[in-house]
């Protein structure tokens, strides 16, 4: 069989499917597709701009203490860098967003896509793993903020210590668990794909495809 | 008659001549009565958000193409992700209806296609030309004689796999 021979039956669906939609013209749509592929780096932003005020305020009315014992900023300086580097990717997947234009080329404006995806799931990943091991940063520092920097030399170095180490076992156990359940749970799926990577790769092969078209 | 009016009446115009172009896209790319309308409204909105920028000196059918695939395929694939969590909760896609021998090759041709593909295979059932296709994928026409040429192949083999 040749392709030609099934132009016919390609019509006859065509038609078929232009009598399904025949009141379909009428747009109800909620959500766009980049209005959904913006939405993330928006939530990003606020949420890192926020933090980034937090830190900040915290840093800087704190300056002169903080300047004596440096030991004291250490978990605001951790948060206020993860915030920095969240904004800076939310940012840059913003501006990729804004050269997309579906009239372009399928190869040039589906590998922005690709690269847009990839960039976003690495951003996930990044700071999935970033955040399990400062994790003992944000409450420190919720603490310094009510009761002033000085609280973290009350604080148990061994204590502190242990809260790494804990942080850097939460993450091991976090693959291992997702990896165990793998594919059981909808949510197990998307913290593996998240933590180990998996979608990057699928985002990468598929940018790869076009580039096979460049000319 | 203001700017937009006019701009709105060209556009439905030029759109209503050319709705074809969308029905064989969402053919491709979706299954479902439910996708095939999300997708089909997908594209009018982003055919109407890239007018503007529509130069009125070439071809309006590559135009429409272009946005139409393109959203298709991004549609596709973001759809595609989702499903996979939506199979494992329990989701099954259902069977297709009942159709021709050659329409059900067709289906099972189109399916086994990545995105990109479909696309192409589109472009060559609706006898766009080689060229012109190649305009539309951003490609040299070589190598979009090289995928169609793979398409075929992978039809034969797959009629050949069905006659053993």
């Amino acid at each position: 069989m040749e392709l030609t021979e099934l132009q016919d039956a390609w019509k006859q669906q065509s038609v078929m499917i232009e009598k399904t939609l025949g009141n379909a013209r009428q747009v109800t749509l909620k959500h766009t597709i980049d209005g959904r592929l913006r939405r993330e780096p928006i939530v990003d932003v606020i949420l890192s701009a926020v933090t980034l005020l937090w830190t900040g305020g915290f840093l800087g009315s704190h300056a002169a203490d903080l300047l004596q014992h440096v030991l004291f900023a250490l978990p605001a300086l951790a948060v206020h860098g993860l915030a920095i580097y969240i904004l800076g990717q939310a940012i840059r997947q913003l501006i990729l967003l804004s050269q997309v234009d579906y009239a372009q080329p399928i190869a040039q404006t589906q590998t922005l896509i690709g690269r847009l995806r990839s960039m976003r799931l690495k951003t996930i990943k990044s700071t999935l793993h970033v955040g399990i091991v400062v994790w003992f940063a944000f409450p420190i520092l919720l603490l310094q903020t009510l009761a002033g920097p000085s609280v973290i030399a009350r604080i148990d170095p061994p204590w502190l210590v242990c809260n790494i180490l804990f942080g850097f076992a939460m993450m091991g156990g976090a693959v291992a668990f997702a990896r165990k359940i793998g594919d059981s749970h909808p949510l197990a799926q998307k913290l593996n794909d998240a933590l180990s990577g998996t979608q990057i790769k699928r985002a990468e092969q598929e940018l790869a495809q076009f580039a096979d078209l460049e000319p | 008659m203001s700017n937009r009016e006019t701009r709105q009446e060209l556009f439905q115009t030029l759109l209503a001549k050319h709705e074809g172009i969308l029905f064989r896209v969402v053919n491709t790319y979706a299954r479902q009565p439910e996708d095939q309308q999300d997708l089909f409204q997908e594209m009018r909105v982003q055919l109407w958000r890239a007018f503007p920028r529509y130069d009125s000196q070439r071809a309006f059918s590559t135009w429409a193409y272009r946005v139409a695939l393109n959203t298709a395929i991004s549609w596709f694939r973001r759809r595609n992700n989702a499903t996979v969590y939506a199979d494992l909760d329990g989701f099954e896609s259902p069977q297709p209806p009942e159709v021709g021998e050659k329409a059900h090759v067709l289906t099972n041709l189109i399916d086994q296609l990545d995105p990109l593909d479909r696309a192409i295979l589109t472009l060559y059932l609706d006898d766009v030309p080689q060229n012109e296709i190649a305009e539309i994928v951003g490609t040299t026409p070589g190598n979009i004689a090289t995928k169609i040429s793979r398409i075929k192949a992978r039809l034969r083999a797959q009629f050949e796999q069905k006659e053993n």
